[in-house]
């Protein structure tokens, strides 16, 4: 082994989002441009970066979770799609993403994107779980 | 060694690649594209294969000059 590189994972594979749904059972709901909230800004929290408050409840895609009353909205912007979802307990999105900051959405993805691309790259990947995280072992 | 590349995705969101088997910068080449097509790349730690591998390609270079 000669190097460790940590990744900041952005969402950049729309199919990759769709295998993630499916895997974990969660519904994607294409060119569904706007995702349920509270409703109203209560400024509790700082505005996710670049956003506006006349932005928080529109997206390009939405994700529903079964359990969850509240949905994550997916907004193009670049060559990227940033997640937005209120995470307000209630809305039941904090419990089934595994906090605010989407730990799991985040893992999620990340092995579904990954997959994709090591397979485009004519690895074979293995995946295996450790504990609580997800390996992939690519080789040609 | 064989040539493997493992990806780690952490329960608390972060992630990592690590190349094994690869020397100098063949092992950077290895993950550069993935790491890309995924996010943003994070501060790399080299591990000592890393120099061991430059250092032979810096005395093969001396060495050709003669």
């Amino acid at each position: 082994m000669s190097h460790v590189t940590p990744i900041e994972i952005e969402i950049k594979d729309l199919e990759a989002v769709k295998a993630m749904c499916t895997r974990m059972g969660w519904r994607f709901m294409e060119s569904q441009h706007s995702y349920k909230w509270y409703g109203r800004f209560m400024r509790d929290y700082p505005l996710p970066e670049g956003f506006t408050e006349a932005d928080l409840g529109k997206c390009d895609h939405a994700i529903r979770i079964p359990g969850a009353s509240y949905e994550i909205g997916l907004v193009k912007r670049g060559n990227q799609y940033i997640p937005l979802f209120d995470f307000w307990s209630s809305g039941g999105l904090e419990k089934a993403l595994g906090g605010s900051k989407a730990p799991l959405f985040k893992q999620m993805y990340g092995v579904e994107a990954a997959k994709r691309i090591a397979k485009k790259k004519g690895f074979k990947v293995v995946e295996k779980r450790e504990k609580g995280a997800i390996k992939l072992w690519l080789k040609k | 060694m064989a040539k493997e590349i493992e990806l780690t995705f952490f329960d608390d969101g972060n992630s990592q690649v690590e190349a094994h088997g690869y020397s100098g910068k063949g092992c950077k080449a290895a993950t550069e594209e993935i790491e890309k097509l995924l996010g943003k790349s994070g501060f790399m730690k080299k591990k000592k294969e890393y120099f061991k591998g430059l250092v032979k390609g810096a005395q093969t270079r001396l060495t050709a000059r003669g």
